[in-house]
């Protein structure tokens, strides 16, 4: 791998940035090496060349007070940083910046537990803490508290928040479970939001207002500032947790699935995250293609039957659980158990019904209980060399717009040659279409056909009325131009506060399609 | 033997991954002959060292290599080198210098590990422990 440098900074710039970068931080945490340090911020999952993403450096500051400086020497040289927290964001660019040239702003340092409050049920963290982390800290110090943690354990309790991501218990939707958060702007002025903002506040992590404009969503998913600190709701662990699984014969079923799902959901009947997951997903992670098939193009529905046989799923596979007293349990599963039995061929099983073996029913058992693991990233071994993306549209929670997402992608997915690999996760009122994309990272037209169907799925889902509730980095711009109701008010308006609140452009340009007026012209 | 069927099996099933080793064990000379580069490393490992390198290995590594096939680079490595023969800690022919390679550029699923998480004197210490292996009792998570 070449050496590059930042967008518009010539190499003695750049020495001299570098120094004093190295000034602020010490020579061991500015990484330039490109054989060794900075591969590591490549995106190992990417469809497209890697050139495009990488960085000319990376600086890991330890504190607050040496991020401030790296923002000041950013300020002087208008160097492009680009800010990542654990760096796992894998399956939607990883640590990879949005173009080539910027200097990686790594946070990992940044990693103390700064409270758990046991009695309110909440921890306060800096960025660089990963779900595992704090799992395990709270393990130590035998707190009753529970993590929520997305998929991948390793993630960041906090970043992964900032990209609006979800988890699997009651406490799934990480927004919604923020309060209190610091954050750092581009001038380096620091800005406690909500209560925070009232000194010697009692309720900084207690209530999430504050007074006046409610700004915390201005940082999830930008490029606004730096969030250094947030306060995150744990749930205290429940007096039962009885996950269970049932297990749909047809394909169409989905439909029907849907519709009963829905007043379960919006009367919090069901009160995780509900999972919808076709059974590729369920296979995926236990088994491989070639155990099954060794032809080209998606597998064919009697092999599929075979598959599901064997592990014991079906064409749809739903996951949920009961939590609370036995009594509450048994009350509510009679009601759950009665909605889905209507849909003939539903099975239904607890822990006791499910093998040790089975892979699939282990980790979501762990993950309804918000205990990290990383299985989930075997969906890639179902090829050799496998690596995804993920396409996650949002829709209401009803069977005609399930059936039709599915659809939308399914036959989009088969005829690129792709298996369909996807689930349902639906959370107060609205239903995560996350459509696992895998291809072979070695297989430079694999990559290709990936890239295209990943684009022709943004136009066809955006023409049906369905926006992306996140991307990988290749397709922030594009998926940013698809909201753009009233002549892009929306990106105008993001825009206006970048020019605002950044004005040297040095914080993630191009962070979900908003750019700093230097760098607004022939945008990629 | 283990060293044997990993390099058959490479090379008979996943030639793009063989020039990757290919090309790795060529700079780094990293799959030595009968694994007397794994005696000589062993033996100069501390216990301390060696318990420091195992808590490494927890905090870092474990979420995808302890055993069994939920792992996902346990999952891997059997598909590749065999069933039962995936988990890390049970290896007899890891060196320093081939596990300092993946951790920082990766494989597969595996992505490189940063400076920043994991600086190089702790990898010089896990890369030891690991080469120090098998290790029957792998710490607790
Ligand atoms: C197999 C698989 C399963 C997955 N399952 C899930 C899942 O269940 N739920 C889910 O949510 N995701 C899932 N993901 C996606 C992703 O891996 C996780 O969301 C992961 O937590 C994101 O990485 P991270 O937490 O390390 O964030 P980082 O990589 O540290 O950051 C992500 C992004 O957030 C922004 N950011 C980071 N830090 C800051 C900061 N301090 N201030 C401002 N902006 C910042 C940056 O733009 C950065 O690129 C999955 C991915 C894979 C491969
Ligand atoms: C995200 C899961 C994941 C994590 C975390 C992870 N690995 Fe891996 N590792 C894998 C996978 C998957 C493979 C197999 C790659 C392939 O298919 O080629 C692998 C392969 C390896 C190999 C190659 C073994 C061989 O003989 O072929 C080494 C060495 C290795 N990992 C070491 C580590 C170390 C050390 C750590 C911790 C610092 C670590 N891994 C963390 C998933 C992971």
């Amino acid at each position: 791998m070449e050496s590059v440098l930042p967008p518009g900074i010539k190499r003695e710039q750049f020495a001299a940035l570098l120094a004093d970068l190295k000034k602020v931080v010490g020579r061991e945490f500015v990484f330039t090496d490109t054989q060794w340090e900075l591969p590591a911020y490549n995106d190992a999952y990417l469809t497209t060349p890697a050139e495009l993403h990488q960085p000319s450096a990376a600086v890991a500051p330890a504190n607050v007070e040496e991020l401030q400086r790296v923002l000041e020497v950013a300020r002087h040289y208008k160097a492009p940083l680009w800010t990542i927290s654990t760096g796992k964001n894998f399956a939607y660019g990883g640590p990879a910046p949005r173009k080539a040239g910027y200097i990686v702003l790594d946070l990992k340092r940044m990693n103390r537990i700064l409270e758990v409050n046991e009695k309110h049920g909440y921890a306060v963290v800096e960025p660089g803490v990963s779900y595992m982390d704090l799992y395990r800290h709270l393990q130590k110090i035998g707190s009753k508290l529970w993590v929520d943690c997305a998929a991948p354990g390793w993630g960041g309790v906090l970043p992964n928040m900032t990209e609006h991501g979800v988890g699997y218990t009651p406490y799934g939707d990480h927004v919604t479970m923020q309060c209190g958060m610091e954050v750092m702007l581009a001038d380096g002025t620091l800005v406690q939001t909500g209560m925070g903002a009232l000194p010697g506040s009692q309720t900084n992590h207690l209530y999430k207002y504050g007074l006046g404009p409610s700004v915390d969503g201005l940082f999830t998913q930008s490029n606004f500032g730096v969030v250094t600190k947030v306060g995150m709701w744990l749930m205290p662990e429940p007096p039962g947790y009885r996950p269970y699984m049932i297990t749909f014969e047809k394909e169409s079923d989905l439909h029907a699935i849907t519709e009963v799902l829905r007043p379960l959901k919006v009367n919090m009947l069901i009160p995780a995250v509900a999972m919808t997951v076709e059974m590729l997903w369920e296979a995926a992670v236990q088994i491989t293609r070639r155990d099954y098939y060794t032809g080209k193009g998606p597998i064919p529905d009697s092999v599929r039957k075979k598959m599901r046989s064997d592990l014991k799923i079906g064409a749809w596979n739903f996951y949920g659980a009961l939590y609370g007293p036995p009594p509450m349990m048994d009350n509510t599963w009679e009601v759950i158990h009665d909605a889905f039995a209507s849909i003939p061929g539903a099975k239904f099983y607890f822990d006791e019904d499910r093998s040790k073996d089975d892979v699939a029913w282990q980790y979501r058992k762990k993950l309804g209980a918000g205990i990290p693991n990383m299985t989930e990233y075997n969906v890639m071994n179902w090829i050799p060399n496998g690596a995804h993306i993920d396409f996650s549209p949002i829709s209401p929670v009803t069977g005609a717009d399930a059936t039709k997402q599915y659809e939308l992608i399914r036959d989009r997915c088969n005829k690129a040659g792709f298996d369909y690999c996807g689930e349902f996760a639906v959370g107060w009122r609205d239903m995560h279409h996350i459509f696992c994309l895998t291809f072979d990272r070695n297989d430079a037209k694999q990559k290709a056909r990936a890239n295209k169907l990943f684009g022709d799925l943004v136009d066809a889902a955006a023409a049906a009325g369905y926006g992306e509730y996140r991307t990988h980095v290749d397709f922030m711009d594009r998926i940013a131009g698809t909201y753009n109701w009233n002549d892009s008010a929306l990106l105008r308006m993001h825009e206006k506060v970048k020019d605002v609140v950044d004005p040297s452009g040095i914080l993630s340009p191009g962070k979900m399609g908003i750019w700093p007026k230097s760098m607004r012209k022939g945008k990629a | 033997m283990m060293k044997a069927r990993f390099m058959s099996e490479v090379f008979a099933g996943r030639c793009a991954l063989a020039s990757v080793l290919m090309s790795a064990t060529l700079m780094l000379g990293i799959v030595g002959a009968g694994g007397t580069a794994h005696a000589a490393s062993a033996a100069a490992v501390s216990p301390e060292a060696l318990e420091k390198g195992a808590r490494l290995f927890v905090k870092n590594c474990i979420m995808c290599h302890e055993r069994g096939m939920d792992n996902p680079g346990t999952a891997a490595l059997s598909y590749l080198y065999g069933k039962g023969k995936g988990a890390l800690a049970d290896r007899d022919n890891l060196t320093p210098d081939f596990v300092r390679y993946f951790v920082r550029n990766g494989r597969g699923l595996m992505p490189a590990f940063r400076t920043g998480e994991l600086n190089d004197e702790e990898l010089k210490v896990l890369a030891e422990y690991l080469s120090a292996g098998p290790h029957p009792a792998t710490p607790e998570k």
